[in-house]
């Protein structure tokens, strides 16, 4: 059995907006995207770029600054964790939510999502 | 081939204990469960030993200077439920005729970690991106809130509820009263849970449980297992509703079939109240009330010391703390001592039938990995 290291990004930057890519499978679209895959690479699936708000909450640490965290669900009939980024006062539940690209030090992206509004 | 049963229980105190650790806890529970099956060690012929946060052997650590006379010490990590599920293994190998009699046993020492929320997994694809427990609680109260139309105030009344039950429970030494004026107004922790609706984060403490298929000369009349059954997450990526405890119910629904009772027989309960709203949305996967009902089950007074079902009469994880390879230890010896009839200020009159449940997570995807139901009679 040959045993692949996913090596794409879990998002990507399109000009209509950034989407995250899971797998596509039989059992429907999933994400995160497996790790690793076995003798066969399963399609992959694009998700969002607008989703909205199934739950949320804002994480107060005793000594560290606050951070707003959200569970999205998208019409890909998939729903992803993460943080939202921004302006956090339209968050609640029913929000819309875009996913939005987070560069990281790496040099990659990392993903989150914000619930401002977009023109 | 005889019923094995529990011939004895044992349990520390549950507080912060900075200067002990957790094989000393250990021992004193176990010295504790073997004095009261009337046995010594020499009798034991396995051990099964619950631990988090202990690292390498912790059993075999716990039981090198009782006298153990070299048999097998199985270590159980299984999150939260690794006490429980330590229980688990140890009634299936009496019930296959592989031991007589074996002790089951959990404990961990928060103390030595610091503080802050149980530390899971950084690799963790949602650990790493921030999530911890309370914020996945905080979400599941969140949109509970939201589905039924209620206020916090729903919240806070779980930890009134078990903080008065935790102040008759003498080893609940971290436990203080509270209105639910003084929980709301507690520090935001996540929203909307504030930190006395959530178990304390740093306590310490162990508990022990023998186990046999011989009559031994114990303290107290032995308890029956009727029904023990571990259960792990399925993985969901799909939206699902998450304020159904989807892992709880369906391990009650193959308990209850096991011990051939039902919610309705119950007379006492130890649920995994790790967060208020966690005691909520078990009365419902439990069977206790339907989808929905469980603030009306709380505020009709059901569920506390002198209701028809009190929940959580130690004080539950809210009120006594949660050491996580003790806790599925620790539910069991409360509903022993309660069946036995040896729960003092805080027991449960009459009562001849308990379940104990705990669940354990961490890991994204799969928010409950683990869960383990117990139902044990008189």
């Amino acid at each position: 059995m040959i045993i692949a290291k996913r090596n794409q990004s879990h998002i990507r930057r399109l000009a209509s907006g950034s989407v995250l890519v899971g797998d596509s499978g039989p059992n429907g679209v999933t994400f995160p995207p497996a790790d690793f895959y076995f003798d066969s690479t399963p399609a992959e699936a694009l998700i969002g770029p607008v989703g909205e708000v199934y739950t949320y909450t804002v994480v107060h640490g005793a000594n560290a600054q606050s951070y707003a965290l959200a569970m999205v669900d998208f019409p890909q009939q998939v729903r992803v964790f993460g943080r939202v980024t921004g302006d956090c006062a339209r968050l609640r539940i029913g929000a819309r939510a875009t996913v939005v690209a987070v560069p990281l030090a790496s040099g990659e992206d990392d993903y989150a999502f914000s619930v401002e509004e977009h023109p | 081939m005889p019923e094995p049963m529990i011939q004895g229980v044992g349990i520390t105190d549950f507080g912060k204990f900075p200067d002990l650790n957790e094989e000393a806890l250990a021992q004193c529970a176990l010295l504790e469960a073997l004095t009261d099956a009337g046995i010594g060690m020499a009798e034991v012929q396995a051990f099964y030993c619950g631990n988090v946060f202990g690292q390498m052997l912790p059993g075999q650590r716990a039981l090198r200077p009782l006298g153990a006379l070299g048999g097998a010490v199985y270590n159980v990590n299984n999150a939260c439920s690794s006490g429980a599920t330590a229980f688990n293994l140890a009634l299936q190998a009496l019930r296959v005729g592989q031991y007589e009699t074996v002790v089951a046993f959990g404990m961990d020492h928060l103390s030595a970690r610091g503080g802050g929320p149980l530390a899971l997994n950084n690799d963790d694809w949602n650990n790493s991106r921030g999530m911890i427990m309370p914020a996945l609680y905080a979400m599941r109260a969140q949109r509970y809130l939201h589905d039924h139309d209620m206020s916090t105030d729903v919240l806070a009344n779980v930890s009134v509820k078990n903080r008065t039950h935790g102040l008759l429970n003498p080893i609940a030494k971290f436990c203080r009263p509270a209105t639910r004026e003084e929980v709301l107004a507690s520090r935001m922790v996540a929203e909307p849970l504030t930190l006395l609706q959530c178990c304390p984060a740093v306590v310490d403490g162990a508990a022990a449980v023998v186990l046999s298929t011989r009559r031994t000369k114990g303290r107290a009349s032995p308890i029956r297992v009727r029904a023990s059954v571990v259960q792990s997450g399925i993985f969901e990526s799909a939206p699902v509703d998450m304020t159904e405890a989807e892992i709880t119910a369906r391990t009650a629904g193959l308990a209850y079939e096991q011990a051939g009772l039902g919610p309705e027989n119950l007379d006492v309960l130890e649920i995994h109240d790790a967060f208020t709203i966690s005691e909520l949305l078990y009365y419902e996967a439990l069977g206790l009330c339907g989808r929905g009902e469980a603030a009306d089950l709380l505020a009709s007074g059901a569920t506390a010391l002198g209701g028809r079902t009190p929940v959580n009469p130690s004080g539950g994880l809210l009120a006594k703390g949660h050491p996580p390879g003790a806790t599925g230890v620790a539910q069991i010896v409360e509903i022993c001592e309660q069946l036995q009839g040896r729960a003092g200020k805080r027991q449960v009159h009459g009562a001849r039938v308990g379940l104990t449940q705990v669940t354990g997570g961490g890991i994204s995807g799969v928010d409950h990995a683990a869960c383990s139901i117990h139902i044990l009679s008189s």
